[in-house]
């Protein structure tokens, strides 16, 4: 049987596209620093490690409750922040505008009795994780402020192979943009 | 006393007096240090509150919410008002009884309240400004669609009393009164409130337990409801009392799992005793009612499915008559781009005909419609809808049931703040 040349072309067009995709432009990779984020909470919370899964859970507030039965206060960075993009692209995997809208439609339905907080900034996330013992914030990767805790993720520390908190964050603008 | 002696004492006493003025000083040093370090503190937690308060203010150009994010917190308490909307215009054919072929009209002014109260209490509260369309004139009132307490244990177990909208149906869990949060401009056949042609209980008045867990396959959720029923006639919730003992019972579950992202399907479970109404022959006696229904819901990043079907089963005690009523959809959508959302659903009731309790409002009867519709987001929190619909509906006429083909357009405008 003789095919038509036209699945020819497109698998080259396709690999051609490939090949470019997997060449970044020259300069642009020194650009493209991730931003890493560690997770961290109250010193009496219990927990040490979250696999990414739970972690998910408990930013969609599909969990609410820790194991100690303590609800989790769950306080988010400024939605316009590098350490919000990368928990909207490695952890809730959506865009920010349908994050609000899923928001709305949990506490419309009753499945959730308040939206979770965005602080504005890193100071005001620990002070409320000290503050709180069910809380659960982040922060970029760096040194552990006193009074709060780090929790590895998936066993892993920020920093290490594999650690599931990193991204590059997309440029400005670019954030409700489908995928 | 000798002179030696005499200085001796003087100098003593002029040294002790010293000490005691020295002490005296540095009691009132130590008293002026810890005011001073009482200041320091104040002014120290007065700037906090100023960083608070300023970086608060520029959090506040942040977009952090949809509309002007209404949100509280004093101490204990957490609070969220939200207001959804909606209003428009339709053309039907046949027309409603006694209306035109084309009429503007008020969806609805929806205020969501709720509050968090420590870690395990909320409240809940649905009103709702709707129009009642019939008779000679159309009339408006505020309706308290939902009003619950709730406290949660755990993860596992929370308790609910009040009223709420019923899961019998997984559209009126998600989307209650928020035409906003709808894909479409109406809902479908079988997610109509009582007062709007439904066939369903939509709403319960009562106690509800649930919870959720999280297992090797996924997310499973369940819930277990003893509620008033459902009223004499099929537009009565009985949101605030019960006509008979005979209370609902009412079992879900559901599942998400974790291998197919953004899937959830589950399925309901119902039965009541619908109170026989004094004085009519032909509801002498109470009505056993029996409701099954199974769901199943898509959400990816540009697909949404969302589909239902439903069983009723009514027997009639009076003439042991069982009356078996099905109704269903398959409604898809498909994000072209951020803002728009082509849609098309199919929407169809297969009744028996003679049903006492759904007869005398015509709701026996079959009917069905295809819909083709796009939703344009003009704004994270503002929908326009056009869509339009045809299909096929049966009615009485003169004792016949005739059947006409139907056609519809709408405009919706929708929005929540």
């Amino acid at each position: 049987m003789r095919w038509p040349p036209l699945p020819a072309w497109f698998v080259l067009a396709l690999c051609a596209a490939g090949r470019g995709a997997a060449e970044p432009a020259p300069g642009a990779a020194a650009e493209e620093v991730p931003t890493v984020l560690m997770v961290i909470v109250h010193p009496e919370n219990p927990v040490t490690d979250l696999p990414l899964s739970e972690l998910r859970a408990l930013c969609k507030l599909e969990r609410q409750f820790w194991a100690s039965k303590r609800r989790c206060a769950l306080y988010l960075p400024p939605s316009k922040s590098d350490e919000y993009a990368v928990l909207l692209d490695r952890v809730y995997r959506m865009t920010h505008k349908k994050l609000q809208k899923y928001w709305v439609q949990k506490l419309f339905s009753g499945d959730i009795p308040s939206k979770p907080e965005h602080v504005p900034s890193a100071k005001l996330a620990v002070d409320k994780v000290k503050e709180e013992p069910g809380a659960l914030s982040f922060l970029v990767a760096g040194e552990v402020p006193k009074g709060v805790k780090l929790v590895t993720i998936d066993g892993k520390k920020p920093g290490e192979k594999d650690y599931a908190l990193l991204a590059i964050p997309p440029k400005k603008g670019a954030e409700d943009e489908e995928p | 006393m000798t002179t030696p002696r005499l200085l001796s004492a003087l100098l003593l006493s002029a040294a002790l007096l010293e000490a005691a003025d020295d002490t005296e000083r540095m009691n009132r040093l130590e008293q002026e240090n810890a005011e001073l370090r009482r200041r320091v503190e104040v002014l120290e937690g007065g700037q906090g509150g100023l960083e608070m308060a300023i970086e608060g203010l520029l959090a506040e150009g942040g977009d952090e919410g949809l509309g002007l994010n209404l949100t509280t917190r004093r101490g204990p308490v957490k609070a969220m008002l939200q207001v959804f909307g909606d209003v428009g215009f339709s053309f039907d054919d046949p027309p409603p009884a006694d209306r035109s072929h084309t009429s503007f009209f008020l969806g609805g002014l929806n205020l969501f309240f709720t509050a968090q109260i420590g870690e395990h209490l909320s409240i809940l509260s649905e009103t709702v400004f709707k129009t009642s369309v019939g008779g000679m004139t159309d009339t408006g009132a505020f309706d308290q669609e939902r009003l619950s307490a709730t406290w949660t244990f755990s993860d596992l177990l929370y308790v609910k009393l009040g009223l709420d909208h019923g899961p019998v149906s997984r559209w009126n869990h998600l989307y209650h009164h928020g035409r906003w949060l709808e894909t479409t401009i109406d809902r479908p056949f079988l997610a109509r409130f009582e007062g709007a042609g439904g066939i369903l209980p939509m709403h319960n008045s009562g106690l509800e337990a649930g919870g959720r867990v999280r297992t090797p396959i996924g997310r499973v959720e369940y819930v277990l409801i003893v509620s008033n029923g459902r009223g004499r006639t099929a537009t009565d919730p009985q949101k605030y009392s019960d006509r008979n003992d005979g209370k609902a019972v009412e079992f879900g579950v559901s599942l998400a799992p974790d291998a197919l992202e953004g899937i959830e399907f589950g399925f309901h479970f119902r039965v009541d005793d619908i109170p026989e109404i004094p004085g009519d022959v032909a509801r002498a006696r109470s009505i056993r009612e029996l409701i099954g229904s199974l769901f199943v819901q898509y959400h990816g990043d540009r697909f949404e499915v969302i589909a239902e079907f439903v069983h009723i089963e009514n027997r009639d005690r009076l003439s042991a008559v069982d009356f078996g009523h099905n109704s269903g959809y398959v409604q898809v959508a498909y994000r072209l781009r951020p803002e728009w959302l082509p849609y098309m659903r199919f929407d169809a009731r297969s009744m028996d005909v003679g049903d006492p309790y759904y007869m005398p409002l015509g709701r026996d009867l079959d009917r069905w419609e295809t819909l083709f519709g796009v939703r344009y987001d003009a704004a994270a929190n503002v929908a326009i809808k056009l869509e339009f619909g045809f299909g096929r509906g049966e009615r009485r006429a003169s004792g016949l049931i005739l059947t006409d083909t139907l056609f519809r357009l709408g405009l919706q405008v929708s929005w929540v703040f």
